[in-house]
């Protein structure tokens, strides 16, 4: 059983305007760099902040529209299992950008913002944005 | 409701580095942690997000990305995942209620 929040289309479209957005940076020259790291902190936080505030609120859905416990059990785990790829995705983009925050060169940034595109590909899976 | 005033002046007086992306990253963040969607709220609560955001630039956010400051981005995401499903724990809980553990 899929349960399906009101969220999902706006959140992935606000997800992606905030990482895109990083994306569209990654021709950087030095001094961009630094700012490039900062957007992408940025916008990968409030990429955190809106995922969790919807995964909150459907883990609540779920088990509001459960009939009975086990149901319930099944359904939270089921969508535990969904959202382990997503949360994995959220690690290696901070691990990404703490590795590219550490370093000078290109290959670690372009690592980052291409970490955050998968991230991104990530959540639209779960959530079924556009 | 903020008019377009009202940001331009919250733009003047943050004055540094804030950049658009900046500013749409946190709104997203205020708008959705606010448990608003596209139908309820509009333009309004948007502009009030918005604001907020700007605010918070205003109240000064680290220009500089270290080591420290992602690990505890990274920390607080998985907290609170953590959080949330013990809130859904304690949710299925409160409606389902187990009974006595037989001894």
């Amino acid at each position: 059983m899929r349960h399906r929040s009101p969220l999902p289309s706006v959140f992935a479209t606000l997800v992606c305007v905030a990482l895109m957005g990083c994306l569209l940076q990654s021709a950087c020259t030095k001094s961009q760099r630094v700012d490039t790291l900062h957007a992408s902190l940025v916008s990968l936080n409030a990429a955190r902040d809106g995922f969790t505030s919807w995964d909150r609120e459907h883990q609540q859905q779920i088990v509001d529209q459960a009939t009975n416990r086990d149901d319930a059990v099944k359904a939270l785990e089921s969508y535990r299992d969904r959202r382990k790829p997503v949360a994995e995705s959220f690690e290696v983009a901070y691990r990404a950008l703490a590795l590219a925050a550490t370093q000078t060169d290109d290959p670690s940034l372009n690592a980052a913002l291409a970490s955050s595109r998968d991230l991104v590909d990530a959540v639209k899976a779960l959530i079924g944005g556009k | 409701m903020p008019t377009t005033s009202d940001i331009k002046r919250y733009l003047a007086a943050a004055g540094h580095g804030l950049s658009t992306l900046d500013v749409i990253a946190q709104a997203a963040t205020a708008f959705l942690g606010a448990g608003n969607d596209k139908t309820v709220g509009g333009a309004e609560t948007l502009l009030h997000a918005v604001l907020a955001a700007i605010k918070s630039v205003q109240a000064g956010i680290d220009g500089t990305v270290s080591l420290e400051t992602v690990e505890q981005s990274l920390a607080e995401f998985k907290g609170t995942l953590l959080g949330n499903d013990a809130s859904a724990q304690s949710a299925l809980d409160a409606k389902f209620p187990t009974g006595p553990i037989p001894t």
